[in-house]
Parts: structure tokens; sequence; C-alpha cells
């Protein structure tokens, strides 16, 4: 019977591979080129067909060892595609890098959190529900929950005093109904740099 | 006359509504959500359904529908308009009515003829009816519970704003057993049973519910609208 491991070599020469076409995509293009333009310019660089065999090699790779239940070599399949994705600037590429290549040419990006709850005394059924399964579930000790709800704004720039202003309106106009919610606004400072 | 029934993405009494506007002998305008002409309607009925999905809050998307904003307008200039289930919502949303309506308190869905009795026929929408009487007509909501402060009840009540409540049994916790209401001119009209549902025998839940759109022609008589 026919064994199969993962060759630690192999998976060197691949990443080595995938970095010198990163190295060829910064020296032409630099960090800060969008995604799209810097796949455009791997892929006038490296006819199409190149670039897709390799990717599909790789997710080949993935699904067969995933079928055979080989599942470091199907980890390894994996983190190759990832990093030739990330690599080429493919979509899925991770948020943060683009965050901070934005914030490297100085635009800020502020996330705002709504905060929305039915008043105090206005009945929460969904809550009642929710409190009423808990017990079911073996959790003890909770008196009550009230649901709200959360709303995440991201601003194209940073939450200035105005912008934060103009958000509380939005808040109170649309967001809730100061009927029967109340609402806080905030700056998610973890998000602002 | 001609009665505008406006359709909303997600409304599904539209069709029902229009039928309801014929029987009782008017003209029917279909209204579309997205454009902000009224085509010279007389009146306006915003149906029951589920617009946008019940997203964020029922109603509060439909609020800001093109076509509300001359609805709102002409809502505030005396044109009799019926929000019927989401319609209610849509009106609360849209600060033509009072209060606002949450889920019921007994969380399900409730689907049945309904007996109301009627507490104002001084509306655009209930002067068929006499005061006191008895109708029934469907009911269907999950979100019917109609709730307001204190202060804003005992205004309706003392202003004869209440037009209708629930008999026998209150089926979704709203304040005072309120069915309906209407704004202080008495044009404006939110209701959360289903009128629309209860015009023909042939449909099993009697003919109650026609008075409301046969109101609304005499009204428009009496303004001298034709």
């Amino acid at each position: 019977m026919a064994t199969y491991t993962v060759n630690p070599a192999a998976v060197r020469r691949t990443t080595e591979l995938i970095d010198s076409r990163q190295y060829v995509l910064d020296s032409d293009w630099g960090k800060v080129q969008p995604r799209a333009d810097a796949q455009n310019a791997y892929l006038e660089k490296h006819s199409w067909e190149e670039y897709a065999a390799c990717r599909t090699a790789l997710i080949a790779c993935v699904y067969r060892a995933s079928e055979w239940r080989h599942k470091d070599i199907e980890i390894a399949a994996h983190d190759l595609l990832q990093h030739l994705d990330q690599v080429t600037g493919w979509r899925g590429a991770p948020l943060a890098r683009l965050r901070s290549v934005s914030s490297e040419m100085g635009a800020g990006m502020a996330r705002v959190v709504v905060d929305v709850m039915l008043k105090p005394e206005i009945l929460d059924p969904q809550g009642k529900a929710v409190h009423g399964a808990l017990p079911r579930l073996g959790f003890e000790g909770v008196t009550d929950v009230r649901q709200g709800k959360r709303f995440e704004l991201e601003l194209d720039g940073d939450a200035t005093p105005e912008r934060l202003e103009r958000v509380r309106a939005l808040a109170e106009t649309l967001l809730s109904n100061p009927v029967i919610e109340d609402f806080s606004v905030r700056v998610d400072n973890e998000r602002q740099r | 006359m001609r009665v505008g029934v406006v359709t909303f993405p997600g409304s599904l009494d539209d069709v029902d509504a229009t039928r309801a506007v014929r029987v009782a002998g008017g003209e029917p305008v279909p209204l579309w959500h997205g454009e902000g002409d009224l085509r010279g309607v007389d009146a306006v009925v915003l149906p029951g359904g589920f617009s946008y999905g019940d997203y964020l809050r029922c109603g509060a998307i439909a609020r800001f529908a093109p076509v509300m904003t001359e609805v709102v307008e002409r809502a505030r200039g005396g044109m009799p308009v019926l929000g019927i289930c989401n319609g209610f919502q849509v009106l609360c949303e849209a600060h033509l009515l009072p209060g606002a309506l949450i889920r019921n308190d007994h969380r399900r869905f409730v689907c049945r003829d309904q007996l109301l009795r009627i507490e104002s026929t001084a509306t655009a929408w209930t002067s068929a009816y006499e005061l006191g009487q008895e109708i029934v007509v469907p009911l269907k909501n999950g979100e019917g519970g109609y709730v307001a402060d204190e202060a804003t009840l005992d205004r309706l009540e003392g202003e004869g704003q209440v037009l209708a409540r629930y008999v026998g049994w209150n089926p979704n916790g709203s304040a005072r057993d309120i069915a309906g209401i209407c704004n202080d001119a008495g044009n404006v009209v939110g209701l959360m049973p289903h009128p629309e549902h209860a015009v023909e025998p042939l449909c099993g839940s009697g003919t109650d519910g026609l008075g409301f759109f046969t109101s609304v022609l005499n009204h428009a008589g009496q303004v001298g609208v034709g």
C-alpha cells in the first residue's frame, strides 16, 4: 500500500517559487497598488495559463488529500494556496493588509458602533424566549435577558465630532425607533488608528 | 373616487386591498413604492405584508420609500390614508400615527377571525359603521402589539382616536385592547386586523370589512372629491 507524506523540501521550494513572483510584483508596482492592478500586472508578466495551472494544481491537491484523509498534505496544500493567493493579490487577501496600507497612506478609517435596545418599560418577547431557553440548556443564575441590535458603521475617515453627530441623527431616524428604543453611539477605538 | 394601493417589496395584501376598493365601488389605482407620483388618487391604502422582509423593524424601511414622501405630505393635508397591518406599522414609523407595534406578547404568529368593536365612527374610514358595532374580520400578525406611553394612550382614548378594540381576546398584547387608531384629524387610520379579507361572502370570513372601504367613498362625497 502506498504511503503519502508531506515533503518539506517540496513545500519550501513551492513557497520560494511563489515568493519569487512576489518580488517581481513588488519591484514593479510597489506595495500600495490596489489588488486588482497587482493581479493584472502579475498576469501580464506571467501567462494566465501558468498562474491558473499553479492554482488548479494546489486546489486539486487540497481536494484529493482531503478526499483520501491525508490531513497533513491537505493542510500543506491549503496553506500554499492561501500563500499564492495572498502574494498575487487574489480576492480574499487579508483585510488587515489593506487597512495597514490605507493607514500608511494617511487615510483614517473609523468604526462607529450603534447599540439599540428596547426601552426598559417595553416588553421584549424575544429576550423572554431566550431567557426561557436557558434553564433547558443548564445555564443557571440568569435573572433576565433583553435582546438588542448592534450596528457597525465603517467610516471612510476619522470619527470627527461632526460626523458622530450625523451618525446620531441617523441612529435616531432609521436605526432606532425612539418611541420604543434607546440607542448609544461610540467609536470602536481598536479599529481607529 | 380613485383609491391608490401601494405595493412595496414584500407586500402581500395589495391585491386583496385593490379588490376591496373595487367591490366597495371605488376605482383602485396601483401605486409602486419606487415612484414618487401618486397618480392623482384621492386616498391611499398601505396594505399588509412584510415590506422589506421586516428588516430592521417592521415598516422602518418602507417608510423611506419614494412613494411615502407624497403620502406623508398629503396625509398631513387631509387625504385619507388607511394602513392595514404592515401598513399600520409603516404609518407609525412615519410618525403619522403615535406609538409603535411590537412582537406579540405570546411570541406566536396569530391568524384567526377576530371580533372587534368599532369605537369611533368619526374617521374617514369608519363612518359606515355604527358606534359600538361589533364586527368580525381576519387578523394575522406576528408583531401586532400596540404600545405607546401612558400619556399618549390616555390622549388617544380621551380624543376618541381609538377606533376599534379587540373583543373577547386580545390576540397580541396590545395596550388597552387597541386594534386600530386614527390621527387627530381622523383621516389617517392604522388597523392591525384585515378588513380587505372580509368583503365578499365567497371567501368565508363574512363581509364586515367592507365598511372601511365604503366609508372612504362616502367621505369623498362629503368633502366634494369625486
